[in-house]
């Protein structure tokens, strides 16, 4: 089977003016893109513009991109910043994703689909809807770091955040996970962690 | 050596996570062979984040990625029409087509409309009468200043094709 083309060699043909290879680099990232979007806007209708945005940003400025971090790095840090353009536009009042002053939706009455999960009887589902009910910033950095497996220099490059900062905001959204399956999953999570 | 341990969960998912030092990492593997209640919790973490890192990935809607394109296209086709009306050759193009085709079409225009001495006490209402001045096509074809004029027009043309090629050829090379 031949090996897929990668992507440093589909951006040069993206640069040189090739629409497949523009076509591939979409195809390639749309679920990362969209899963990442809907992470920070939190409506499947607000990501699909989100992720739309990224990559017509990512058209636009690719004659940027120098190698000098992943690309997929560089593509993250577009989709943070148009997710957060978005916010603002949408609520004035967000000036940052960091909602680390919120108070957490413990509740299940504040998540009405938990019990559906539930019923399921399915650990994803729960994980998944615990990382629903999260903030923008703590859905997005676990997202980052678990799921696209991105490590903690590159969520800096991604946030801008210093390594400090990163750090305690990854362990802050785990605790913020943790209290959310707590609270709303326990069947599926039910071994309690220690105080 | 245990005793220095303060076994907490953060401890463990920066155990499981890697942000642990060499040091910490030796004294926290040591605490959990010596506490297998610890080592189930730790057992928890690792598959806890196990299944963070294999979440199935949200689909967005069916034909995502074609409008996606599209709007590229649309936008593309944009971008190329605005260059082009920015770009200084093509201005300098026009500029000299209109100097050297539209000059002698303007200066008949103008001696048609000039009126001669006695005409100037004709009444307003009056049409004046006045020959155009005719230049034959040979003449006009032979004139050095038409000839310099496409000359210098079609130099700027194929100066405006080669600045194409060099930067398409050299565009991608921006990446390396």
């Amino acid at each position: 089977m031949a090996a897929p083309i990668s992507d440093e060699i589909l951006i040069q043909q993206a640069l040189a003016g090739q629409q497949s290879a523009c076509s591939m680099l979409v195809k390639r990232y749309e679920k990362y893109v969209f899963t990442l979007a809907l992470r920070f806007v939190k409506s499947r209708e607000d990501a699909h513009e989100v992720a739309q945005d990224c990559f017509l940003r990512m058209f636009r400025y690719m004659a940027d991109f120098r190698g000098d971090c992943k690309f997929t790095t560089w593509l993250y840090r577009i989709v943070y910043s148009t997710a957060l353009n978005h916010l603002r536009k949408k609520t004035p009042e967000i000036l940052s994703l960091d909602d680390a002053e919120r108070p957490l939706q413990l509740k299940n009455e504040a998540a009405p689909d938990a019990s559906a999960a539930l019923e399921r009887d399915d650990r994803n589902a729960a994980l998944h809807r615990a990382i629903e009910m999260l903030s923008h910033d703590d859905a997005g950095i676990i997202t980052l770091f678990y799921l696209y497996e991105q490590n903690l220099d590159e969520i800096c490059q991604i946030m801008d955040l210093t390594m400090t900062n990163a750090k305690t905001k990854l362990c802050r959204a785990r605790q913020r996970l943790r209290a959310i399956m707590d609270a709303n999953f326990s069947t599926e999570f039910g071994v309690k962690m220690a105080e | 050596m245990e005793n220095h341990v303060l076994m907490t969960d953060d401890m463990l998912w920066d155990y499981a996570d890697g942000f642990l030092s060499d040091q910490d990492k030796k004294r926290v593997d040591a605490y959990l062979s010596r506490h297998p209640e610890w080592k189930t919790r730790l057992d928890i973490v690792l598959r806890e984040k196990r299944e963070m890192a294999t979440l199935p990935l949200e689909t967005p809607a069916p034909g995502f990625s074609d409008r996606v394109m599209a709007a590229w296209a649309t936008e593309h086709l944009a971008a190329k029409a605005a260059a082009k009306g920015d770009d200084w050759i093509v201005r300098i193009i026009v500029v000299v087509f209109g100097l050297f085709v539209l000059t002698p079409v303007v200066a008949m225009v103008v001696a048609a409309l000039q009126l001669s001495p006695e005409q100037t006490t004709t009444p307003a209402f009056e049409m004046p009468q006045v020959a155009l001045p005719t230049v034959p096509l040979e003449t006009w074809l032979d004139s050095a200043f038409l000839q310099y004029g496409l000359v210098l027009a079609f130099a700027l043309i194929g100066l405006r094709f080669l600045d194409k090629v060099l930067r398409h050829q050299f565009a991608p090379q921006a990446l390396a």
